[in-house]
């Protein structure tokens, strides 16, 4: 059955080196922002690294993802090279997007990730339309569509539930609820806060499942993927997480207590699947100092590589503005 | 030895105020370790720092505003300092990011942003290093204020610092002046603190009084007003380019458009005599005679006419010629009124007093030498085109243009330009003229030159009598503009450039 | 001369049919040449199209290809930028420009920028029709003219077709083109019948037209102010003025060698656009054609617009708020006569 995970060697190393990479990587971001190499807004990944890993470990390379603002997470896990996703955020022109986007507008044609939207809620209808256009041409992919639960408020959360039930499009709706929309607390925006919940409004399948455990987040997608791959029908998996840091690096966090941050640090996924993992025997403190040190050189390289790109020229500012043909 | 700089936390973030230190000197401090609190417009955020070490150095004091990339702490040598942690700044291309100081340490032992430089009388805020022009850069303080080097102890000046605004007016160190407060700020020229904005500003001196200015010089365009001081008439630009193109002198025209714009319709109207319509061959004698007839009498009218003659022995002259024309056929020959025409034009130059116009009670010098020839017609006409800039042509040249102004004025080809362009008039009566003439002055000019016949007299040559050819130069001037004195420069001028013939 | 309005001609007889037939026989053309082609929009498909462009469709073509969407203008826009990239030739219906404001976003943000935000990794092929415009009484918030909005955002193309030629092949042209094209139909000239030459079987989404020439002043104008226009010309000619009028047909890019090239022969501009003149597209034309076309000017550029004011319901105050012939008409006297 392709739902069941097992939870080998192999799989649990994978999933285990797919969280720290994105932690170590927004880590570095982290640093690089304060020092002016990331400009703009930028909006980081940590404490949530469970939701994007699971997700994707479960999904093939001909589905697509659409995703937020917050999407560095995402787009690791998606297998976007870490040099060019720095350089993007670097802004040069050796990233994914021509350094067009930033850290909010990550694209990637050959994975299938359609962005980085920094609408909240923009990217619903978009992932509604990929699925419809990918069930018209009778493709098998199903589209995953990252948001958080700020989205939840917006029309186009309620419109693109509607659409895809409604015409049976296969979307994989991930709600990251971290409990707050920027600083909103989700009790004080959300009449219903049990988002699973409003599936059922659209006569559409949901779960609600433990963010902070990616073996939980993957077992609850694989099966949704698996029936939607058959039914078409989508599907709301509500994810119940917790981002670690401020909702961008401009914000004091006025609006939770250190206490609450710090409950939830107390469920790390990182460190709760490596204990896990170490004490399950399948992996070893070393083996994770070797995982470690590989994405600390996979990372200064990321860092080199985007430190040499280059500006992309002046000159070239209109192009793409409209395009001379549908790239293939 | 490395530095602990401000970080930049967010996109519209340009400085932040140190309200807590959570580490002291001698402390260790490993990387990711919380070190101090920064108050910013989205309230207090946690800076950490990225490098391990010991504590040196605190350099900004708790309640100091500092901007982006200030030191605010320095690590002795047991610190392993990861990646450079100073902001480099700038793109490679050269653009400045707006609130970014330039590469490098900003300057050690700076006040703070914010903070009223010397002037005002503030509490422990020495000016040192201020960069506002004007100030001292090494910091004299002001009476009452403890001595430069002293560094500021923190009390705030009375009034509230400003979080992340420089007082308008001042850039921030190192920050480009974008000329654009920050989003939120006070609009420019509001002085946050509530300082008359001179003082905090930082107290530019005055400028120097300014110098005398010289007398304007004369302008050089021909203004389209008339001389009554109307209103400035209304042309459209396609009207006034076409008349550009075509040298049709907008001061004579008529406006039909809107409110008495000239148009398009007008300026295509101007190029043909207004009545009756005529074309481009042959002329009207009669109209002629009464234009003549006006401006004459209005001359003699109006115009206090002096009258000043000079006898010039011109033998050297007519010997230039001879040997100029020796080597040319007919058509190519140097006539003697192409020399007179630029020895006058050459003499003028260099007394414009008679060069230009009486206008509106006074005199406007004319923008070059444009000399009026007067061009008789067959038929009984006269007109008086320009050779422009007549001095600053050769003889060559000067031939040549009057050749061309000749067969035109004769075809009734002239432009209306060059019709109302001379700053002085020359007429010659030829080989059939009187000996002398004496012109009435073409107004608004100023002055007239009139050239007699060619005549062979006894001369005066080294003490003995010989036969010369002379010619007698009269000059009218209008006594208004010059005397007597200004107009025998002339003369003497004109004299001169005809003895020496190789200037010619 | 045949009076027939038939949906397919015999290649021969001039076909005379309504601007709404031209509409019509555009999209079954193109949803019969392309499987990727299909319709969406509130009521096109059981209802027939709300100013019944559709009628008829859905029974011939089926409800894939036309398909009726719920009352939710940004999630099917969205819809259709996503259906777009995923390699589809969606048209999106969107019934008038009034409601195009709750996909805005979609639109300026998602459709406008993807190409260029992503470095060319992504193309929107998507079509969006709109009806636009006023004149039915039916009030401020059913009477917009928005289409100089959309022609301000850099990555859309707007068309505004008037004639019933560009009625029947702009929506080609514009399937053909990679971008995201905005198609705006003048509410009033749905029922406008005209004859449909059949030698033209293709237009381009790139000129202006000029569909009257003249020497004495430019008209410009585009969609449901071009036989407002052309019936000033008219009037103008029986007083021996000569107007040129110009058919704007595209709103961006405009076709600035068009509207140069008659300014440099006319010298005198009126501008006819239906939006309100305040930051409208007639404001745009003006000013590129005080930066490129100055020379030429004999006169100011004017400009006949709606009235400062919410379109209002009763029709005489509706008809005072839009601009109509004769004014355009007096504009352009004014301009010629000098008074």
């Amino acid at each position: 059955m392709t739902d069941k995970v097992h939870l080998d060697r192999a799989h649990g190393r994978r999933l285990l080196t797919a969280m720290l990479r994105i932690r170590r990587f927004e880590e570095k971001c982290f640093e690089l922002y304060q020092t002016e190499k990331i400009r703009g807004f930028m909006h980081l990944y940590d404490g949530e690294e469970a939701v994007s890993t699971g997700v994707i470990e479960a999904m093939l390379p001909g589905d697509a993802i659409v995703a937020t603002y917050r999407e560095h997470g995402q787009a690791l896990a998606r297998g976007i090279g870490m040099d060019v996703l720095m350089a993007e955020l670097y802004g040069k022109q050796e990233g994914c997007c021509r350094g067009r986007g930033g850290s909010m507008h990550i694209f990637d044609r050959a994975t299938r990730f359609y962005g980085g939207n920094a609408i909240v809620g923009g990217g619903l209808p978009l992932a509604v339309g990929i699925a419809m256009g990918d069930k018209m041409q009778r493709r098998d992919s199903v589209t995953a569509c990252f948001f958080g639960d700020g989205a939840v408020d917006e029309g186009s959360f309620h419109e693109s539930m509607n659409l895809a039930a409604l015409w049976k499009l296969p979307v994989l709706f991930v709600c990251e609820n971290n409990a707050y929309a920027m600083g909103m607390a989700l009790e004080r925006a959300e009449a219903e806060t049990h988002i699973a919940r409003k599936a059922a409004t659209y006569n559409m399948a949901s779960e609600a499942v433990d963010g902070m455990d990616v073996v939980a987040v993957e077992v609850a997608a694989r099966r949704a993927i698996a029936a939607m791959r058959e039914t078409k029908a989508p599907f709301l998996l509500e994810c119940l997480t917790y981002r670690f840091r401020a909702h961008s690096m401009f914000d004091s966090q006025a609006y939770r207590s250190r206490q609450e941050v710090a409950h939830w640090r107390e469920k790390d996924p990182v460190h709760r699947l490596q204990s896990w993992l170490e004490q399950a025997g399948l992996i070893h403190a070393d083996e994770v100092g070797m995982i470690e040190a590989g994405i600390e050189t996979e990372i200064k390289s990321a860092v080199a590589f985007a430190e040499a790109g280059t500006w992309e020229p002046v000159e070239d500012l209109e192009r793409f503005t409209t395009m001379d043909r549908v790239p293939q | 030895m490395t530095d602990f700089l401000m970080p930049s936390l967010g996109a519209d973030m340009e400085a932040g105020t140190l309200v807590e230190w959570l580490i002291k000197p001698g402390d260790t401090v490993k990387r990711g370790d919380v070190v101090a609190v920064v108050e910013t417009q989205k309230g207090a955020i946690e800076i950490e720092i990225f490098n391990t070490g010991v504590v040196s150095e605190i350099v900004v004091p708790v309640g100091a505003l500092v901007p982006i990339g200030t030191v605010l702490a320095r690590l002795g040598d047991a610190g392993v300092s990861s990646e450079p942690t100073r902001p480099t700044g700038m793109p490679a291309n050269g653009t400045p990011s707006t609130g970014t100081p330039p590469t490098g340490t900003p300057p050690t032992g700076m006040p703070p942003v914010g903070m009223p430089p010397s002037g005002i009388p503030s509490t422990g805020m020495p000016p040192v290093g201020i960069p506002s022009t004007g100030m001292p850069s090494t910091g004299t303080p002001p009476t009452g204020t403890p001595p430069a080097g002293t560094p500021p102890t923190g009390t705030p000046p009375t009034g509230t610092p400003p979080t992340g605004t420089p007082p308008t007016g001042m850039p921030p160190v190192g920050m480009p002046s974008t000329g654009t407060p920050p989003a939120g700020m006070p609009p420019t020229g509001v002085p946050v603190t509530g300082v008359p904005l001179t003082e905090a500003a930082g107290a530019q001196p005055a400028p120097p009084a300014k110098p005398p200015q010289p007398a304007a010089p004369p302008p050089t365009f021909v203004p389209v007003r008339p001389s009554t001081g109307a209103a400035r008439p209304r042309i459209s630009p396609v009207a006034r380019r076409i008349a550009g193109e075509r040298g049709i002198d907008l001061r004579g025209v008529t406006g039909t458009g809107p409110g008495g714009a000239i148009v398009l319709a007008d300026i295509e109207a101007a190029r043909a005599p207004t009545a009756p319509p005529r074309r481009r061959t042959g002329f009207d004698p009669a109209a002629m005679r009464q234009a003549i007839a006006a401006a004459m009498g209005r001359s003699k009218r109006e115009i206090p006419h002096y009258y000043l003659t000079q006898t010039v022995e011109i033998s050297a002259a007519l010997a230039r010629l001879q040997s100029l024309n020796s080597e040319r056929s007919p058509p190519e020959r140097i006539l003697p009124a192409a020399l007179f025409l630029r020895a006058i034009a050459m003499a003028m130059a260099a007394t414009p007093e008679l060069n230009g116009f009486w206008e509106d009670g006074r005199f406007r010098a004319g923008d070059g030498v444009h000399v009026g020839w007067a061009i008789a017609l067959r038929g009984g006409g006269l007109v008086a085109p320009a050779i422009r800039d007549a001095d600053r042509l050769s003889l060559d040249e000067v031939m040549a243009v009057m050749r061309d102004l000749v067969q035109r004025a004769r075809a009734s080809g002239l432009r209306s330009s060059e019709l109302s362009d001379a700053t002085v008039t020359v007429t010659s009566l030829g080989e059939r003229g009187a000996e002398t003439v004496l012109p009435i002055i073409y107004p608004p000019q100023v002055a007239m030159i009139g050239i007699g016949r060619i005549v062979t007299r006894p001369w005066v040559v080294d003490g003995t009598i010989a036969p010369c050819p002379i010619v007698t130069l009269t000059l009218a001037g209008d006594h208004r503009a010059s005397d007597g004195h200004r107009g025998g420069l002339l003369l003497a001028g004109i004299d001169r450039n005809l003895q020496e013939t190789d200037k010619l | 001369m045949s009076a027939a309005v038939s949906a397919t001609g015999d290649g021969a007889t001039p076909l005379r049919m309504t601007y709404r037939e031209a509409c019509k026989q555009a999209i079954r053309a193109a949803i019969l040449a392309d499987p990727r082609v299909f319709l969406m929009g509130e009521d096109v498909g059981r209802y027939g199209g709300c100013y019944a462009v559709t009628k008829g469709l859905v029974e011939e073509l089926g409800e894939d290809r036309i398909r009726d969407t719920p009352l939710a203008e940004g999630g099917f826009v969205g819809a259709g930028i996503g259906a777009a990239i995923a390699g589809m030739r969606p048209i999106v219906e969107i019934m008038t420009v009034n409601f195009s404001l709750l996909a805005l976003d979609q639109i300026i943000n998602n459709a406008a920028t993807i190409p260029h935000m992503s470095g060319g990794q992504f193309a929107v092929p998507l079509v969006i029709r709109m009806a636009t415009g006023a004149g039915r009484q039916l009030a401020a918030q059913h009477s917009h003219s928005l289409e100089g909005w959309y022609a301000h955002i850099p990555g859309l193309r707007i068309l505004a077709p008037a004639t019933i030629e560009d009625a029947r092949f702009m929506l080609q042209a514009a399937l053909d083109d990679p971008n995201p094209v905005l198609i705006f139909e003048h509410v009033m000239l749905y029922n406008r019948e005209d004859v449909l030459d059949p030698g033209i079987t293709k237009v381009d989404i790139a000129s202006a037209n000029i569909r009257r020439p003249g020497r004495d002043v430019s008209l410009i104008t585009y969609g449901g102010s071009l036989f407002k226009t052309l019936d000033a010309a008219a009037a103008l000619q029986q007083e021996g003025i000569e107007a040129e009028v110009i058919d704007l047909r595209v709103l961006r890019p405009l076709d600035m060698t068009t509207i140069l090239g008659s300014v440099a022969r006319t010298r005198r501009v009126v501008i006819v656009d239906e939006g309100w003149k305040s930051g409208s597209l007639s404001a745009e034309i003006a000013a590129r054609i005080g930066e490129d076309a100055f020379f030429e000017l004999d006169a100011p550029i004017r400009r006949v617009c709606s009235r400062e004011v919410p379109i209002p319901y009763p029709a005489h105050l509706e008809q005072a708020a839009l601009p109509q012939s004769p004014a355009i008409a007096a504009m352009a006297r004014e301009l010629v006569r000098g008074q």
